[in-house]
């Protein structure tokens, strides 16, 4: 269920006739080239990474004051 | 006659029948369309409204790179673009999807039977409306719905108005829409269409073959998508 607005299920992705189809989580529903699906791939596991460091820089900051 | 369909199984009860022969009387002229034939473009000034008796007909709007989002899917019994009539001009494109019969009502008539009828107007007014929340729905399903439920809900949504006019039986219903059509109603590429109709078919829900529909569950298609249809009015 999403909180805020934030989801935290996964959307599901399949390939069908040379295209990259990424379904869910709610209202996405794009296909994108091989290229395009890989390039998407990487940057969302970048921003995962920046969004962990976030929460932790956070967490650390509380726990701090 | 013309209107036939208009607000069948809707409010149609409370259009008289002097409400429904000034109507009648408004119309310039019936003609019938190719199909794909353009009938009005975004921006021009239009001096007609359009009544679709037969077929299918379409709003969209193209992005800058030409891709097309429609807007609207137009039944027989539905005013096409009545609401161009206090707009002067419309802010998309309207076109046939199917070999169509359309009647032309000349926005100088429409002058005349607000000025003379209140209750026609309060009806025409309601048809209106009924686009508006078509819109929302339409809204709803592209920003709430994954895939799969999106075709689903159009599908549950063009049942139910079919089966207003007495086009669907509640589960069999022509529909000459190309996948690309349906990518263009539900925001997705035909190939992804083409793997979502091949799931409700896996699920036993649905099915399209050669611009025929067939529904075979329509409870089960309805819960996939949270279809509830009463912001159609069907029946009240």
């Amino acid at each position: 269920m999403p909180r805020d607005g934030v989801f935290d299920e996964s959307g599901k992705a399949y390939a069908e006739e040379g295209q990259v189809m990424l379904d869910g989580p709610d209202g996405v529903a794009i296909s994108m080239t091989p290229d395009a699906a890989e390039e998407t791939a990487n940057e969302l596991i970048r921003a995962a990474s920046e969004a962990r460091q976030q929460i932790d820089d956070r967490e650390s900051g509380a726990s701090g004051s | 006659m013309i209107f036939a369909d208009f607000l069948r199984n809707r409010r149609r009860e409370q259009l008289s029948d002097q409400d429904l022969a000034a109507l009648e009387a408004s119309v310039s002229q019936v003609r019938k369309t190719h199909a794909r034939q353009l009938l009005a473009h975004a921006g021009e000034p239009i001096a007609c409204s359009t009544y679709l008796m037969e077929g299918f007909i379409c709003r969209y709007m193209d992005d800058r790179n030409g891709l097309r989002q429609l807007v609207a899917v137009h039944v027989p019994g539905d005013f096409v673009d009545l609401h161009g009539y206090p707009l002067g001009r419309l802010d998309h494109d309207v076109a046939t999807l199917s070999a169509s019969k359309i009647a032309m009502v000349p926005h100088e008539a429409l002058d005349g039977l607000l000025a003379q009828r209140p209750n026609l107007t309060k009806l025409l007014w309601f048809s209106t409306l009924l686009d508006a929340a078509m819109h929302r729905e339409w809204i709803f399903r592209l920003g709430r719905l994954d895939a799969v439920a999106r075709i689903a809900h159009f599908f549950c949504e063009i049942e139910a108005k079919l089966r207003a006019v007495g086009l669907s039986d509640g589960s069999r219903f022509a529909l000459p829409l190309t996948q690309a059509d349906l990518g263009e109603a539900c925001g997705m590429t035909s190939v992804h269409i083409n793997r979502m109709l091949r799931e409700l078919r896996e699920r036993e829900l649905l099915q399209v073959q050669r611009g025929r529909v067939t529904i075979s569950d329509l409870a089960a298609l309805r819960r996939l998508c949270d279809y509830d249809p009463s912001y159609l009015f069907i029946g009240g």
